[in-house]
């Protein structure tokens, strides 16, 4: 790689880390008005997240203790998830070439989530703590799901690289593999039933529970911008044909973002509108069978 | 050139000799003598340094040291990258191990129920012959001379692991130790003998022949060479079940041993692994489906240890057994790595090259990030004076650095990116795909790795998080608690300087695997791409890249931004008590105990890992009256009369 | 699923085989049986047999525990009276057991190692009138606040309510020790789900509840001493109706029920069922919020806000009816005070009709809701035995199989002469005590029915010519939403009561959490504790009062902003 390929690759990652930054809140936002009308509410404006957000970042910053983790965390959870976003695909063609494969991309991921369960156990608050266990334990169902069926994905075009996934070829496979992202989608963004580590009604928000202001503003910001990372990537990879023959990558960028919405309409907002919570045993036996599901994707790409 | 390489093999294994002397003679004050022994092992990294230098520009380095008469054996040392390496771990690791151990024995003895010399006098000549055989073990080539230095080994480390003898379970780990690893160096000796036997004499070349004619002849006498070897070096290696004396030992042993015998010797198992594998079996002219069949048992045994490493690693409360069981899954990945490249080598040189050169990045990574760990456990230990997890908690704002160590540690054994940990797993990873394509049960090791490596970010967060972080527990309450003398401190410095470097510049350790590769390989390749880490697939096209530098300035860049955006509405800061539903109690009281953590797999976790059930016999547990103790007590006592 | 003492036919017990048997049991013990009607029936003790009399009732005779109370009568009879009351549910037939304590040696044997229910009853007697309860295996302060000072007992008739003890330390009830290797999760006094101040302290290991502890009646209020001469018989219901903020009516009625008993007034039949329809339209909407606050508490807003939705029209209805949504003011002694407008029929057919429709579509879906059953099956699991120890009530107890209903068992108001079955499941666990509920629901817009179609005409209040004489005793008892709420009426001087003892359900339903929620996981505490549909207020019968200084105070806006 020259230099120039370095500049292009960072200054595209930087395109991609700051348009999901900004459009992160409007997904939340979006899917917040469309449970409003579920609920018969007449809801907030699609814009209240951001609001939320300028808010928190001017609130009052009240701190249970000043190790670095606390001090940290906030920030590197943020980055890492958009750092993810950075290296990922967007509008069908991967801007950031070579700078991370899925390995990198997953590995981003994990230290998000470390860094949430971090903090949780940093504040030193049983609350806090319980959550960050919760996050761990659906990590070790969520993350298997995610990677094997990237993996899945990879092993058809022996290529772990995102411009390689989105060439591989389609197969059964691909099928096996989108089903077991899709019923975990609402697993990945942590939404109702399986807003388990935060469980307000449980744990007064877990590991988010000893947050407050700017720190509180940079979590909840992450937390949006995962949404829409996993909810893109389902388009990306599973979804190509929406992309695939759109020739100006700006306007498949636009309609990327626009199925993303469609996505977390139709799956993650309907069905965080008509379930109850479930307990944590319950959502790791749902997400063990996944593992499964998303495991015979695996075998299934290895074996043919 | 080859007098410069004679001049420092003599200097290692002299200044060794040296260390051990003055480890005997400098008892009485412990202090110096542990800067004394820190200063022999510098002379002797430094020309292990030095013949690093020349072997990694000649390729590789012969020196016959001499022969017994009589005997069909040479004395021959045997220096290629790959085994330089190794080298190079035991006696940098060791000079660390050193340095950190001169004032964590000085308490240690300090503290001893018998009189402190007598504990000095069993630590640091046992840790020089420690150091000076295991420096051997890998050096040698010949069968003979090299099973009479494995078994040395053991010795010292015996010593080492019963240092505290006289408490029960001390001893019946060391007892432990000993017995696996005399049943796994039988399997050695009898693989040895009935090479020997065939071949007449016990030099590897001539091993290599013989393994060439039996696999032609009578391969299942091949086969069962292989798997008695095998056998062996799994034990030391750690790997479920013969390994199941690692988890009991490594706590036992004081924190910088642990430190060595989880950083260095276990890895002399993958060292011998990947040696036998390629060199004897490799070389020899295997079938595909032979080398096929070896490596994916290997992989199996390998993908085994990593689950059930990292699950009773996720599960346990106590700082060493933790790290101990990381350990036993840390060596998984060795293995599978090891078994993948073995599997591969009749089928894709790059492939089976991948997956050493990740094999290798394990046993380097592994070694700079679970010494710093068990150093970090130890400086714990000094300060709180326990391992408990239930008892710790908070320790970040009384010991810093140390807190500091565990996180970068943590952040490495968890295979977090932009560290060294992060490297190994991503190029396991890369050439499990490709292996994949190929052997649709790499796959199934696959699912087992993905699974691992979750669970090692469990136990990493464990580790880091009921030790350091949230509300102090007990033991870490006390006044007295606090950061350990800067002794103690740069060793830890050193090694998270190490892992960071490794994590944000893989070439630096990339680079020498490759050539380890390169010169071991049965069939050597041309170079694989370094710096950046990028792979290519067997056809050609890019299949995986990671450029740390880029994803470190991404990352960086990202956060003092998101830093920045929690600054700019001016916030004000303020200390307030931790939440507790408005009621005011100690913060002891809602602090969620080790065991309370990661239910409901906790139980699950648990017991998965099965203990190999031990005889107990308690005639050898030293009572306070009874031989053993009286042994000891005399052999002190004679040793402090012999003594100025 | 068997009641733990089966009461067959010819068991059935009558006010004089009770008192023969008392007798047979205590001798000379007994100092006096004094059957009011065949409803009541009021037995005199001697205290030292205190706890065998309770026994024979408990576990000779089957009865149920309904509360305890205690009456400062040292001017009139040099001591403290004790009272314990019984329900015979199958006889109708509530048996109170007085026993009179020396003045200068206040101290009664504790039944609560016989009848676990009395723990809380008898610890606010020593609480509060300072008669210690001798054997009590927790006698830890449970009522006063942690800074009251000891010794000073504010419902003893020297305690004026302007009274204000200075705050002392060192006073708070210690909390349970928590046990090896588990955490304690607060959980309140503020939490999101617990929407009153109330702490259980949860002990959890990983999550799974090994032990738990309760400190309650943060907000006590007081309002018992208030009704202990300060108020008239008519000021009361208005105060009564406070004690609750949802089923505020059940006390109001259940006061008056009380107070009428006492003095023995016939309430016009038009009165009754008036009560009868303001009662079922205040479980109707109960149950509606119950549902959306149980539904929150396991995240599933949706059917929340659609609940409350559903529930809105009732609350209208009850302000066009009463002028208010939900204190609705109607009750006095002898009646109540107003008529219904003339266009009720119509209003309430309406609303009820709507409510029926769309709470008959929910209920057919909830059978069918695999993750919601997933959340309520085989938690918070109250054996029947449990049941009848803590003498839970109302929903809890049916969920666990142990049939009581007041409206059945001991019928007032209408219900007599009203046609409904008791709803009954034997699951034991959370999902049972939902599903009675579900299932009281239109059973109540039924009732509603029934009283629209037999509304008689006539008066509405009775006529009460002369003062109510003091030194008698009535009880009044209701089937609130959330069980029996129990009133007892002594009457004084001035047509003021002596005292006034209120019974809420979720005194008794609260203390049958901690064998509820252990072994569950912590995920379900909240929806254990919410399946009782608790009622601290109620419970806690709360004034604000600082739980630092104990002053009664109203902070300004000012004060609230300084104090951050």
């Amino acid at each position: 790689m020259s230099l120039t390929d370095y500049t292009q690759t960072i200054g595209f990652a930087f395109a991609n880390m700051l348009l999901v930054l900004l459009l992160a809140p409007l997904l939340e936002g979006v899917i917040r008005k469309l449970r409003a009308v579920i609920q018969s509410r007449q809801g907030p404006p699609i814009v209240q997240p951001y609001l939320d957000l300028l808010k928190l970042l001017a609130k009052e910053d009240l701190r249970v203790t000043a190790s670095p983790v606390i001090t940290w965390g906030p920030p590197v959870f943020l980055a890492a998830i958009l750092v993810a976003a950075g290296v990922m695909p967007l509008g069908g063609e991967t801007a950031a070439v070579g700078a991370g494969d899925i390995v990198v991309f997953i590995g981003l991921l994990a230290l998000a989530n470390l860094s949430l369960a971090a903090m949780g156990f940093a504040s030193g608050s049983a609350f806090s703590a319980l959550g960050a266990s919760r996050e761990m334990m659906l990590m070790l169902t969520t993350e298997p799901v995610l990677f094997i069926s990237l993996l899945a994905l990879g092993l058809q075009g022996e290529t772990l690289t995102f411009a390689g996934l989105l060439d591989a070829p389609y197969g059964i496979a691909t099928l096996i593999a989108a089903i077991a992202y899709l019923l975990a989608l609402q697993m990945y963004v942590a939404k109702v039933p399986f807003d388990i580590t935060e469980a307000e009604t449980e744990l007064m928000g877990g590991p988010l529970s000893e947050l407050s202001g700017p720190r509180l503003a940079l979590t909840q910001w992450g937390i949006f911008a995962k949404q829409f990372i996993y909810s893109s990537l389902f388009v990306q990879l599973f979804l190509p044909w929406t992309l695939q023959y759109i020739p100006s990558i700006a306007v498949a960028a636009l309609v990327n973002i626009a199925a993303v919405l469609v996505v977390d309409v139709v799956v993650v907002g309907i069905v965080m509108s008509v379930n109850p919570r479930l307990r944590l045993d319950q959502a790791v036996r749902y997400g063990m069978t996944l593992v499964g599901v998303a495991a015979i994707a695996l075998i299934w790409a290895a074996i043919l | 050139m080859l007098a410069a390489a004679t001049l420092s093999v003599e200097l290692i294994f002299g200044l060794m000799a040296v260390g051990v002397i003055l480890g005997v003679l400098l008892s009485r004050w412990p202090r110096a003598c542990g800067w004394a022994c820190a200063a022999v092992v510098a002379g002797a990294a430094g020309a292990a340094a030095y013949l690093a230098n020349i072997v990694f520009a000649q390729g590789h380095v012969e020196i016959i040291a001499g022969s017994i008469t009589g005997v069909p054996a040479q004395l021959v040392l045997h220096f290629t990258p790959l085994n330089v390496i190794f080298l190079l771990m035991i006696l940098g690791l060791g000079l660390v191990a050193t340095v950190y151990s001169v004032q964590y024995v000085e308490k240690v003895a300090a503290e001893s129920p018998g009189s402190s010399m007598a504990a000095v006098v069993r630590y640091y000549p046992a840790l020089m012959l420690f150091l000076g055989s295991m420096a051997a073990v890998v050096s040698i080539s010949d069968l003979l001379f090299f099973f009479i230095a494995w078994t040395l080994m053991m010795l010292p480390a015996f010593l080492l692991i019963i240092h505290d003898y006289r408490k029960r379970e001390v001893m019946r780990a060391g007892l432990k130790f000993l017995l696996f690893s005399i049943v796994g160096n039988l399997g050695i000796l009898l693989g040895i003998i009935i090479l020997y036997r065939a071949g007449g004499d016990f030099s590897f070349a001539t091993a290599r022949d013989t393994m060439t004619a039996f696999l032609q002849v009578q391969p299942w006498t091949a086969h069962l060479v292989f798997g008695l070897l095998m056998f062996g070096f799994l034990t030391k290696l750690g790997i479920y079940p013969m390994g199941d004396w690692l988890p009991d030992a490594h706590p036992a042993a004081p924190s910088p041993v642990s430190a060595l015998l989880s950083g260095v010797m276990i890895k002399l198992g993958a060292y011998d692994i990947a040696h036998m594998a390629l060199e004897l079996m490799g070389r020899a002219n295997a079938s595909s489906s032979a080398m096929m069949g070896w490596g994916m048992a290997l992989a199996a045994l390998g993908a085994l240890s990593v689950l059930l490493g990292g699950a009773a690693a996720a599960a346990n409360t106590d700082t060493k057994r933790l790290l101990a069981f990381s350990s036993v899954s840390q060596s998984g990945y060795i293995l599978v790595c090891l078994g993948i490249s073995m599997a591969f080598i009749p089928v894709s040189m790059q492939m089976a090259g991948l997956a050493f050169v990740a094999a290798m990045v394990f046993v380097i990574a592994d070694g700079i990030h679970k010494s710093l760990l068990f150093l970090t456990a130890g400086s714990v230990l000094h300060a709180t004076g326990t391992r408990d997890l239930m008892l710790l908690g908070g320790l970040g704002e009384k010991m810093p650095a140390t807190t500091k160590a565990a996180i970068v540690g943590a952040l490495s054994v968890g295979g977090i990116p932009l560290t060294a940990g992060f490297v190994g797993k991503w190029l396991l990873f890369q050439s499990a795909l490709q292996g994949a394509a190929y052997q649709p049960a790499v796959a199934i090791w696959l699912l087992a790795i993905v699974v691992g490596s979750i669970l090692s970010l469990a136990y990493a967060l464990k580790y880091v998080g009921a030790t350091y972080l949230g509300a102090p527990g007990v033991a870490s309450s006390r006044e007295d608690v606090r950061e350990v003398p800067l002794s103690m401190r740069v060793p830890q410095l050193v090694l998270l300087l190490a892992s960071v470097a490794a994590g944000l510049w893989p070439s630096l350790i990339v680079r020498p695997a490759i050539s380890a590769w390169v010169t071991t390989a049965p069939v050597p390749i041309s170079g694989m791409a370094g710096g950046a880490l990028m792979v290519e697939s067997v056809g050609g096209t890019t299949a995986g890249g990671y450029i740390p530098p880029v994803i470190l300035l991404l990352v960086g860049v990202a956060a003092l931004l998101a830093w920045g955006l929690s600054r700019l509405g001016g916030a004000p800061v303020r200390e307030v008590r931790t939440w507790q539903s408005g009621l005011e109690l100690p913060l002891a009281t809602t602090r969620l105990p080790a065991s309370g953590w990661y239910w409901p797999f906790t139980p699950v976790l648990r017991s998965i890992y099965r203990e190999i059930p031990m005889p107990d016999v308690p005639a050898l547990y030293p009572r306070p009256d009874g031989a053993f103790a009286r042994g000891w007590r005399r052999f002190e006592r004679t040793i402090a009369g012999l003594l100025p | 699923m068997s009641r733990h003492v089966e009461l067959d036919e010819d068991r059935a017990v009558t006010a004089e085989q009770i008192t023969d048997s008392m007798r047979r049991r205590l001798g000379d013990g007994l100092l006096d049986s004094r059957p009011a009607g065949p409803t009541r029936l009021y037995l005199t003790v001697d205290p030292a047999k205190i706890v065998d009399a309770a026994d024979e009732l408990f576990n000779g005779l089957g009865a149920r525990f309904v509360i305890s109370a205690g009456t400062d009568e040292r001017e009139n009879r040099g001591g403290f009276r004790v009272s314990h009351f019984f329900s015979f549910d199958d006889e109708d037939l509530y048996v109170a057991l007085h026993a009179l304590v020396p003045e200068d040696d206040p101290r009664i044997d504790s039944i609560t190692p016989i009848i676990p229910g009395a723990n809380w009853a008898e610890r606010e007697i020593q609480d509060l009138l300072g008669v210690t309860a001798e054997g009590h295996p927790d006698p830890r302060r449970l009522v006063l606040p942690d800074d009251w000072p000891a010794d000073v007992y504010p419902l003893r008739c020297d305690f004026d309510t302007r009274d204000r003890p200075a705050s002392a330390e060192g006073m708070a009830p210690p909390m349970k020790n928590r046990p090896e290797g588990a955490v304690m999760v607060p959980v309140g006094p503020y939490f999101p789900t617990q929407h009153e101040p109330e702490a259980f302290a949860v002990f959890v290991e990983g999550e799974v509840v090994v032990d738990s502890d309760y400190r309650g009646f943060y907000n006590h209020r007081g309002i018992e001493k208030l009704g202990c001469a300060d108020l008239t018989y008519n000021q009361i219901p208005f105060i009564a109706e406070r004690i609750c903020g949802i089923c505020g009516f059940v006390h109001s009625c259940a006061y008056c029920m009380a107070v009428e008993n006492a003095a023995g007034i016939e309430v016009p039949r038009r009165a009754q069922y008036i009560r009868t329809i303001f009662l079922e339209l205040e479980r109707l909407h109960s149950h509606l919020l119950w549902t959306g606050v149980a539904a929150h508490i396991i995240g599933f807003d949706t059917l929340f806000m659609q609940t409350w939705r559903m529930r809105e029209p009732v609350m209208w209805l009850c302000e066009q009816l009463t002028g208010n949504r939900k204190t609705y003011g109607m009750n006095i002694v002898g009646g109540v005070r107003r008529d219904l407008p003339a266009d009720a029929h119509e209003k309430i057919e309406k609303v009820i009709a709507d409510v029926e429709r769309e709470w008959s579509a929910l209920t057919d879906a909830v059978p069918g809701d695999r993750t919601l059953i997933a959340r309520l099956e085989d938690v918070g699991t109250l054996t029947p035995d449990q049941v009848r120890q803590t003498c839970c009530l109302g929903p809890t107890a049916r969920g666990s199989g142990v049939a009581i209903d007041l409206r059945i068992d001991h019928p007032y108001a209408a219900y007599g002469e009203l046609e409904m079955e008791k709803c009954v499941e034997d699951g034991c666990d959370t999902l049972a005590r939902t599903l009675v509920r579900l299932a009281e629901t239109p059973v109540a817009i039924d009732i509603i029915r029934q009283c629209l179609a037999k509304m008689p005409d006539g008066e509405i209040q009775a006529t009460i010519d002369e003062e109510i004489p003091p030194g008698l005793e009535g009880i009044g008892a209701v089937e609130a939403p959330r069980g029996e709420s129990f009133h007892w009426v002594l009457t004084g001087e001035n047509n003021r009561p002596k005292r006034w003892r209120v019974r809420a359900p979720s005194y008794q339903n609260l203390q049958a959490i901690g064998p509820m929620i252990h072994g569950d996981v912590l995920a379900d505490v909240p929806i254990d504790i919410g399946s009782i549909d608790p009622c601290y207020s109620c419970t806690d019968r709360m004034t604000v009062i600082d739980r630092r200084s104990g002053q009664m105070r109203v902070m300004t806006r000012e004060e609230i902003l300084d104090r951050r």
